[in-house]
């Protein structure tokens, strides 16, 4: 071992200890052994009483350890023989909270023993948190935890078990418009707000104990018992340092020992309403026609006319053609009728619209022996969505338990999800021609597809190939049949476990899950789309003087194929314990685990592709070859491409708790995580995480006394963690390419040296009180949290005569505060014979904002984006939106903003004041909600059930869109908002639009879109779901089934309410609003 | 046995660090290595392609847009020579990248250091870096500093001179000596390290670093190195391509008239696109400068097409019609050679200079009458003329402009919108274009 560096040895010795501190444990375990008591040579008789809370039946069952049980008479009074000194007699019932007695003496026996017990909540009992590493009680553990169970899981219809979570706990915000850069925010989901600016923003997905790195869609919501969310740092550190967002820990269904054979199943069919086209902002036809003729007149399309290949729209053909003299007035006019008496959205509608259809069947068997349990689920969804985008699913699960021993027991699954899914017809707003949003004609009179001149003009493409190209027309009625792209995903995931229980109180766990998945992503145009003869004409070569052709790209279609590999293994080692000595109770769990993912990509593109017969022919990727209309040399597209990335780590963890006499609980964890961050010095490798948490049962104190309120309970947890970005690193870094034209290798510096990098550090408060009310009549929790995040990761826009590849380097920037409040109240309303209401209501606030941040663009202008990015600035919300001062419209019907205080429309200056010192920038707010929840209401009337959800998002904004006169010229996007514009000296007084401007100025239109004019609240209210179910009574009914019920579901039913008076929905602005859904289904087991 | 276990997986678990030291991406690299180093220089995506200053060309005058009454208020001031802020990506960071990487690449070099086994190769990268950062440096003084003037220019201030990759160290301008002074010892160290002929034209050599020598020396006015340097390129490499001929032209009438990696490439570069108003397709070429060549120049056809009423470019290097090549070719040295003999006297090695380059440019079936000059003056009135019919849409007409300007010359650029002229006097501060407004903001050095 003579060549160990030093660093080296150093890491190995952690490393060890942590090893031989399990080591150490199992033989512990080994020599712990139980305490012999004292033997009483005559035995004590006593006698005793259980008093129970009012209303509740008197019976409790009363045990000691060695000496048999008993249980009290109907008045609670009970009797018993000690036998032996010290006596731990232990009283207990289902509906109560356990109690303990110690008898260590005989003076402990003078008096009669008198136990006053708790009420449990009893939905609360039945409900298991699972941390991923353990499965504990609510009481039980000092952390905040959101469980979700299975039938609320069922309130939801869909197919992705995320979207179920929704309006279905406390501090859960689905992030709605916002974009982000960061590939690590696919589920747009945050728990508890944010903890970082740069760093990974989704909360971590855990399926039955093991991180998941699978497609969330392939998990079936039906074969899902519960969903548990953990908050704070004391329920989520113990997954160490991706636990920063929040965990959402998923569990499976599972058979339990000594089950009779149960078959449950759920069928149910989605169907939605069309899409409402009005949700893409566009003026009518007539509209967009007259802004062209104004266009046209101008000379604004001269530059595309003159090259004589460019597409120009069908209303600048007539135009050019009347120009021409090729055509008269009269006909123009009747060119233009036509395209203004079609109703397009009409005409998309019926053309490439449904209402959608979702089919999803469920089955699944359980069952148990006394030493085996086993189920299986088999799940198939298929459907298609508004525009035809076919999807399908098929899951197929199988898990077993068997007691090998009555001390080992071994567990294993397996499971397997298929899907697939292929694209669908064109989105309304999506074809262009000539660069201009479309307003042809889809088909003529006879209902044949009619072309349309997307990229080039017909009379040039009819006429440059001497009738040697292929057609180079699109036709939008066909091109979907003829270019599709689908993707094929398939998953396998393998669990085995080993538990060997030690002694009663302590069992060591060896498991090991292994998952990978491919997914195949296909695009395949055939010979006869667009797509394909585009390319195909655009690189062949015309001799014109032969007339020979010669096909660099082969005629035929194209096959692109994008394959990817993801897998992970994680192997874990852990030892559990779980004692009572006396009146403390210890929980304790310790281990390690080692896991690797890995990612394997390669893409490839062939040409010539036909599927019948199957052939593919060869192209040069190398050369370039000059474009058939514009000369321009340029490779043919596509190609090869590998990826392959591996990520690994190491962790140590142990979790403890101790619990005295019930009343106070004492927990911590703490977790070292290593990584190979690549480029990290290995100091940088690892990260120790820690948390600590106290509770306190107020209602277990004897002088507690409250009867009204018998559940009362205090928990304070606090915790620390951290964050690496693994690209972020202290050398220069680069990746290997090569290029065609030097035929050289390459290396790219992709990451300037940055050696003060450091981790993030979070930290996490949570102060919690659970209360439960007499007879379980209304129950609850709120929790208050801050979060404190330092040292974070920030885009910093440094002085680029550094580097100039970006304008802008990560750096540990920014400081970051976040507070919040979550609430639940369930609540039995009336509790009638026949007739049940309750509700449930979740309530939720999330104030974070920037404390601290190094950086020159710490100014309002950074914030007239929007806020659908993540911007710091020092003392306001992460998201936040700020605008410009508006100052109305001039007499010319210029927007008027601010400059050095006085009205001004220099828009050059008023931005550059607005960088400079913000004078004349305005912060509106909050762009992401502060406060939101959801309020379920339950009704149930004999076999019926109705229930709604009504959700709440209140204290955000939201900048909407407006006319552009840049966009109207640029793009021949005319916002409808073109009919309020200023068009005459007075409307000024009547209007905020601005007038219509040529040539564009673009820097009057962003002026104006960044003005305090386009920002309206977004707070709103809106019916989530409703939900209406009869439950069949399979005795009266005489039908074979245990219980039968059958459901009918509206989904996204709008809103009920919003602040803003323009009509919009401000989380779904300028898009084609989410559509209803309406499901029936019939679900039940025999 | 328990303890078996646990001793067993303590034991392999020994070895974890070694089970971290995996990459994580299997394409990422530190680079440390001679080869790497190289490669890093060898990024053409970054050292050579899109790179050059643009801002130059857009307001250099030998084009002009007949469409610009139609296009963006920010075009139009740009057009007309008017102050306006711009931001990154730009002339600056395009610029500043292959200087990073260049001081990135000496630094790792000096951590390998030279033995006699890795000399040629890691002389190579040395030299290469030494050119890349002197390369760049000068093209950005040209745009951003003003004229040379050796009275004036040592306290006129140029660009930032950047020696290190450390980000953390403040930019500051120095003057324009100062810069022109760098480039100058830079190419100078460059071109006793680097082979004379390259592998590949993206690299430099000996001819580029003594082309590169030339070209500051002309910028400078001084025309006796500037003379030096241009002979000692040529002698490595002085062939021209004959239009009529050669393998290297493809066909005049072509989009693509010319090969790429011709015989007269020296150096290849490409121009960035910037604020796009010279892109071939847009710019339109100055009609009194077209109507200038005669209809047995080749040029003629080869450099231009109709396009609408007026003549669009096609003349580049870059085997792509919309792609400005801005590298080094033989053509400019044999003109720098002529123009700097003429100005020393030598008026009859000048034209012959001249006449040899404009043979190979005359229609092959048309008598060639050579142009010949008896004095000075006339020489180089004549010469500078050539040197803008052959080096046009190449970056350096602004550099040219501001020399001739030095010397007096009185060059008033014109330009026309819907009817009102705008006009760049001879001795406007705007010679120096503005910087980046968010350099300023963030740095503090002074605006043009």
């Amino acid at each position: 071992m003579g060549g160990c560096n030093n660093e080296r040895c150093l890491l190995g010795g952690r490393v060890c200890s942590a090893w031989s501190f399990l080591v150490l444990l199992c033989f512990l375990a080994f020599f712990d052994s139980p305490v012999f008591g004292q033997k009483l040579k005559v035995p004590i008789k006593i006698t005793g009483k259980v008093i129970v809370p009012d209303g509740l039946p008197n019976q409790v069952y009363v045990r000691s350890k060695n000496y048999g049980s008993a249980g009290t008479d109907s008045i609670g009074n009970f009797r018993w023989v000690v036998r032996a000194f010290p006596e731990t007699l232990r009283f207990s019932r289902v509906d109560l909270y356990p109690a303990m007695r110690i008898l260590r003496k005989e003076s402990d026996l003078s008096a009669p023993i008198v136990v006053r017990m708790i009420q449990q909540v009893k939905e609360l009992e039945q409900v298991e948190i699972s941390t991923g590493y353990q499965k504990v009680k609510p009481n039980e553990t000092n952390g905040t935890v959101s469980v979700i169970d299975a039938k609320m899981l069922g309130a939801r219809t869909g197919t992705n078990i995320l979207d179920r979570l929704l309006g279905q706990s406390s501090g859960l915000l689905l992030n709605v418009g916002k974009s982000n850069s960061n590939p690590q925010n696919k589920t747009g989901i945050s728990v508890r707000g944010l903890g970082t600016i740069n760093g990974p923003l989704d909360p971590l997905i855990v399926l039955d104990g093991f991180i998941y790195e699978g497609d969330i869609n392939n998990i079936n919501p039906f074969d899902i018992e519960s969903v548990s969310i953990l908050k704070d740092a004391s329920a989520s550190s113990i997954w160490g340092a991706r636990a920063g967002n929040g965990v959402i820990v998923i569990s499976s269904k599972k058979a339990r020992m000594n089950q009779s054979l149960s078959i449950s199943f759920n069928a149910n069919v989605t169907v939605r309403s069309l899409p409402d086209l009005d949700g893409f902002k566009q003026a009518a036809t007539a509209d967009v026609l007259d802004v062209e003729r104004f266009l046209f007149d101008k000379g604004y399309f001269d530059a595309r006319i003159v090259n004589g290949y460019s597409a120009l729209s069908p209303g600048v053909e007539l135009f050019l053609s009347r120009r021409k003299g090729q055509i008269t007035a009269a006909q123009l006019e009747e060119g233009l009728e036509a395209f203004r008496s079609t109703d397009l959205k009409q005409e998309w509608l019926k053309e490439f619209y449904s209402h959608g259809l979702l089919q999803q069947y469920s089955v699944s068997i359980r069952s148990g022996t006394a030493k085996n349990s086993q189920s299986v689920t088999a799940a198939i969804d298929r459907g298609y969505d508004q525009s035809f985008a076919g999807s399908r699913r098929y899951n197929l699960r199988y898990a077993q338990e068997t007691l090998i021993n009555p001390r080992l027991t071994l567990s294993t699954s397996i499971s397997l999800s298929f899907s697939s899914g292929s694209s669908g017809r064109p989105a309304y707003g999506s074809v262009l021609v000539g660069s201009r949003q479309g307003y042809s004609l889809l088909r003529d009179a006879a209902g044949n597809p009619l072309p349309w001149a997307r990229e080039f003009r017909a009379n040039y493409t009819d006429t440059a190939g001497t009738g040697k190209l292929l057609d180079w027309n699109y036709y939008p009625t066909e091109e979907y049949k003829h270019a599709r792209s689908s993707f094929n995903r398939q998953e396998l995931l393998g669990f085995g476990s080993l538990r060997y229980k030690l002694l009663d109180f302590l069992n060591l766990e060896a498991s090991y899950q292994r998952q990978k998945q491919d997914l195949t992503n296909i695009q395949v145009s055939d010979g006869e789309s667009f797509a394909s003869r585009n390319l195909v004409n655009s690189f062949s070569q015309l001799n014109r003087a032969t007339g020979v052709i010669r096909y660099v790209i082969p005629n035929g279609g194209s096959l692109n194929t994008d394959r990817q590999e993801v897998s992970s293994s994680t192997a874990r080692l852990q030892v559990n314990l779980d004692k009572n000595i006396g009146v403390s109770s210890i929980g304790f769990l310790a281990g390690a685990e080692i896991r690797e993912a890995r990612l394997e990509g390669s893409g490839n593109v062939l040409y010539g592709y036909q599927d019948d017969p199957l052939i593919y022919q060869a192209v040069d990727f190398t050369g370039s070859y000059p474009n058939f209309i514009t000369g321009i040399s340029s490779p043919i597209p596509g190609g090869m491409n590998l990826v392959s990335t591996q990520n690994r780590f190491i962790s140590f963890y142990g979790n403890g708790s101790y619990s005295y006499r019930g009343r106070y609980r004492l927990s911590g964890s703490i977790r070292r995580d290593g990584s190979n961050v690549f480029g990290a010095n290995t100091n940088d490798k690892w990260k120790p995480l820690w948390s600590a948490g106290l509770g306190w049962s107020l209602s277990q104190e004897p002088f507690y006394n409250l009867s009204w309120l018998p559940v009362l309970r205090l928990t304070l947890t606090y915790g620390k963690s951290g964050n690496v970005d693994l690209s972020k690193t202290a050398y220069a870094t680069g990746a290997m390419g090569s290029n065609s034209a030097s035929t050289l290798p390459f290396v790219r510096i992709s990451r300037i040296n940055n050696p003060d990098l450091r981790w993030e550090q979070l930290s996490q408060v949570n102060l919690k009180v659970d209360f439960g009310l007499r007879g379980d009549r209304v129950r609850g929790s709120i929790a208050y949290y801050r979060k404190h995040g330092s040292d974070l990761y920030g885009s910093y826009l440094y002085d680029y005569t550094a580097w100039g590849a970006s304008a802008e380097l990560t750096r540990n920037v920014a400081d970051m505060e976040g507070k919040g409040l979550d609430a639940e109240l369930h609540s039995k309303n009336i509790l009638g014979d026949g007739f049940n209401w309750s509700s449930d209501l979740y309530f939720s606030l999330n104030k974070s904002k920037t404390v601290k941040y190094y950086s020159t663009n710490n100014s309002l202008s950074a914030l007239l984006g929007g806020g659908s990015s993540i911007t710091p600035v020092v003392g306001l919300p992460l998201y936040s939106i700020s605008a410009y001062r508006w100052g109305g419209l001039d007499g010319a019907g210029n927007p008027m903003g601010y400059l050095k205080g006085n009205l001004s429309t220099d828009y050059t200056a008023i931005a550059a004041e607005g960088r400079l010192n913000a004078a004349n920038i305005e912060y509106i707010g909050p762009a992401s909600p502060t406060s939101f929840g959801s309020l379920i209401n339950s009704l149930s009337f004999r076999n019926f059930t109705l229930s709604f959800n009504i959700s709440y998002r209140f204290g955000y904004f939201v900048k909407k869109r407006s006319f552009s006169s840049s966009e109207a010229i640029g793009s021949g996007l005319l916002h409808p908002d073109y009919y309020l514009r200023w068009q005459r000296s007075g409307d000024e007084v009547v209007t905020t639009v601005p007038s219509f401007v040529y040539p564009q100025n673009s820097q009057r239109d962003s002026f104006y879109s960044s003005a305090e004019v386009n920002v309206i609240a977004g707070d709103n209210i809106r019916l989530d779901y409703v939900n209406f179910s009869y439950h069949l009574n399979a005795e009266k009914w005489r039908i074979p089934f245990r219980t039968l019920d059958v459901f009918a579901n509206a989904a996204n039913l709008g809103l009920l309410w919003k602040a803003n008076k323009f009509g919009l929905d401000p989380d779904y602005l300028d898009q084609v609003t989410q559509t209803k859904g309406y499901t029936i289904g019939i679900k039940g087991s025999f | 046995m328990l303890l078996l276990v646990c001793t067993g997986i303590v034991m392999s678990f020994m070895g974890c660090e070694k089970y971290l030291d995996i990459k994580s991406d299997s394409k990422l690299l530190i680079p440390g290595k001679l080869n790497e180093i190289q490669g890093i220089l060898d990024d053409v995506g970054q050292m050579n392609n899109g790179r050059t200053p643009s801002y130059a060309e857009a307001v250099g005058g030998d084009f002009f847009l007949p469409t610009i009454g139609t296009l963006n208020q920010s075009v139009r001031d740009i057009y007309v020579w008017k102050k306006f802020d711009y931001q990154f990506p730009n002339d600056w960071s395009n610029g500043y990248l292959p200087i990073y990487n260049a001081n990135l690449s000496l630094e790792l070099l000096d951590k390998l250091g030279r033995n006699n086994k890795n000399a040629v190769e890691w002389d190579n990268v040395k030299g290469s870096s030494l050119f890349f950062r002197s390369y760049y440096l000068y093209l950005l003084t040209a745009q951003y500093g003003l004229g040379f003037n050796s009275a004036t220019s040592g306290n006129e201030p140029g660009v930032v001179i950047r020696l290190s990759s450390d980000f953390n160290i403040r930019s500051v301008r120095s003057t324009v000596n100062e810069c022109l002074g760098q480039a100058i010892r830079d190419a100078e160290e460059a071109s006793a390290l680097l082979p004379d002929i390259p592998v590949v034209l993206t690299r430099p050599s000996k001819a580029a670093a003594f082309a590169q020598l030339s070209r500051i020396y002309l910028y400078m006015r001084d025309y006796e190195n500037a003379l030096i340097y241009a002979d000692k390129c040529l002698k490595i490499k002085s062939e021209l391509m004959d239009f009529n001929t050669d393998t290297d032209v493809l066909g005049l009438t072509l989009n693509v008239p010319f090969k790429k990696f011709n015989k007269e490439t020296v150096f290849y570069t490409e121009m960035s696109t910037g604020f796009g108003l010279h892109a071939p397709s847009s710019a339109r070429i100055d009609t009194a400068l077209y109507n200038s060549y005669l209809p047995n120049d080749l040029r003629k056809t080869a450099y231009f097409k109709a396009n609408g009423l007026y003549q669009q470019f096609k003349g580049s290097y870059s085997s792509s019609a919309s792609v400005l090549f801005s590298g080094f070719a033989t053509d400019e040295i044999y003109l720098n050679r002529a123009e700097s003999k003429a100005w020393l006297g030598d008026i009859g090695g000048a034209m012959d200079d001249l006449n040899f380059l404009l043979k190979k440019r005359w229609r092959v079936s048309a008598p060639y009458s050579p142009l010949t000059s008896v004095n000075k003056i006339d020489a180089l009135r004549k010469i500078r003329t050539e040197r803008r019919k052959e080096l046009l849409m190449r970056g350096l007409r602004w550099a040219d402009l501001k020399r001739y300007n030095k010397e007096g010359e009185e060059i008033r650029l014109q330009r026309v919108i819907n009817g009102v002229s705008y006009f760049l006097e001879p001795n406007s501060l705007f010679y120096a274009v503005p910087l980046p407004a968010d350099i300023i903001e963030l740095t503090g050095i002074p605006q043009n």
